[in-house]
């Protein structure tokens, strides 16, 4: 393969303009080790970062045997903040590149009209302006079609040339600068009630999240990292 | 592009209550009064504009049905806006079986779910339980030429102006413009699959006793009444043809 979407490098890219502080663990698991899961089979890159209201943003690239490429990038804000979730996964060999982004809501946005125009309308120019790249459908696994947010983009895109990688890679960063834009102004959720819901659906979305991936992480790199690591991948991802 | 004749329009109502036979099995009872309302008005209208009828029933010796509701208005021997409805009552957390089939000349505009009555990424177990039965009917039936040209990730072309709308729908709506003539009948087999399946889950249907759980589902349900009802554009055609004292019943009907 001649080479892959720059998915890791273009994403980071967009992160750079956040304080970012790395961080040595996730949840109490040390995450040293994912600095050298490369082997003869994979060349892998995963960093881990913590910023201002935000608790985790994780993001990673894995080149399997120079055939495929796979990418995730997470971020989660920190506790009691009502800041949606950003998930973004890249899945690319020499024919076709499977993608999902989105920014999902926190809340139950049907009800909280507030949060839904705050957070996921305002993602709706760019719904509109990527509905149109060829190969777009809808996320194919049901669980996590239903976390989806009402602006989520995926596809099954076919590489017909090779501005095709990064024209399925622009929503992906098109997403993530919006979600960083949304950092400055977001507050501390003060009701209780609010700060419940969000508590227990941010909970639900890390279990279906951690579910769908984990299982993901396996048939990608299981084989090449081992069992211990693709658990900590799911961790430090979601 | 396929131009079908006012008078060879669907039948919606006749195709799916007598040539299909979706009610087979249980004994349809009609619904004299709907929220304080009389309903033998819309059992059959007729206006300067429109013709036609909205028939509410509940299943006789069954306490699980709000109401099912089914009709057809004829505008001006132009267009059929057609729809179906079913709603459990309060103590039940099936979803809201949802259908709206309006045939033009030039084509069939269809939104087809199961609205759930609760946020089913907090509850993953509503959407194994009443959702994920959907699965196979929406894979088969979502490829039918108008429900994927545009290729829209939701499949929402008809609702996609209306966020709350978007937001109202499950993973598995079947939303779109079909035009040519044989489609608009196949389209109405998944009508069929996804109206038996809620009939389905509704004979087994249990009811709610958390009453934690109850509030919650009952504040959904009765938010998405009140949007369809309050909001949907429809509503304004429905003022127009009934006036503003008496289209609250129509409206309430069909959603």
């Amino acid at each position: 393969m001649d080479a892959f979407t720059p998915y890791y490098d273009k994403m980071y890219s967009v992160l750079e303009g956040l304080s970012l502080k790395a961080l040595e663990n996730c949840n109490g698991k040390d995450t040293a080790s994912l600095r050298a899961l490369s082997n003869d089979d994979l060349i892998a890159k995963v960093c881990l970062y913590s910023a201002s209201k935000i608790s985790k943003i994780a993001i990673g690239g894995f080149q399997i045997k120079g055939q495929k490429q796979f990418g995730l990038c997470t971020v989660f804000a920190n506790t009691g903040y009502d800041l949606p979730l950003f998930v973004s996964y890249w899945d690319e060999n020499q024919l076709k590149i499977c993608w999902m982004v989105d920014i999902m809501p926190t809340v139950d946005d049907f009800i909280d009209e507030d949060y839904r125009a705050r957070y996921i309308e305002t993602q709706g120019q760019a719904w509109d302006r990527f509905a149109k790249l060829p190969g777009i459908c809808p996320e194919d696994d049901n669980a996590l079609r239903s976390l989806c947010s009402i602006n989520y983009s995926a596809g099954q895109s076919t590489i017909e040339n090779e501005g095709m990688r990064l024209a399925v890679l622009a929503p992906h960063t098109s997403y993530l600068k919006a979600y960083i834009e949304f950092i400055p102004g977001a507050e501390q959720v003060t009701d209780d009630g609010k700060k419940k819901e969000v508590s227990l659906k941010t909970k639900s979305l890390q279990s279906t999240l951690k579910t769908h991936f984990r299982a993901v992480l396996e048939s990608q790199i299981g084989s090449s990292v081992g069992s211990d690591k693709t658990d900590l991948l799911t961790e430090v991802f979601f | 592009m396929t131009r079908v004749d006012f008078k060879d329009m669907v039948n919606f109502t006749d195709v799916l209550m007598e040539r299909k036979n979706l009610f087979d099995g249980f004994e349809l009872e009609t619904l004299d009064e709907y929220e304080g309302m009389d309903t033998s008005p819309a059992r059959e209208f007729k206006t300067s504009m429109a013709n036609g009828f909205y028939k509410a029933y509940t299943i006789k010796g069954m306490d699980k049905v709000e109401k099912i509701a089914i009709g057809e208005l004829n505008y001006m021997r132009r267009a059929k806006y057609c729809a179906m409805n079913m709603t459990p009552s309060d103590d039940y957390d099936l979803p809201i079986f949802a259908c709206e089939f309006d045939e033009f000349a030039t084509r069939v505009g269809i939104t087809l779910d199961m609205m759930p009555l609760v946020d089913i990424a907090l509850h993953p177990e509503y959407r194994e339980k009443y959702l994920d039965p959907l699965n196979d009917a929406w894979r088969e039936h979502r490829t039918l030429n108008g429900l994927t040209r545009e290729g829209r990730c939701l499949v929402q072309r008809r609702y996609g102006p209306w966020p709350w709308a978007r937001a109202s729908l499950s993973p598995y709506p079947l939303d779109g413009n079909i035009e040519d003539s044989e489609n608009r009948y196949n389209i109405l087999d998944a009508v069929v699959v996804y109206a038996r399946i809620w009939l389905e889950m509704l004979e087994k249907a249990e009811p709610i006793k958390d009453l934690e759980y109850k509030k919650e589902m009952l504040k959904r349900k009765k938010t998405l009444q009140y949007y369809y009802r309050e909001r949907d554009p429809g509503g304004e055609v429905l003022k127009k043809i009934f006036g503003e004292e008496h289209h609250r019943l129509y409206i309430n009907l069909i959603f």
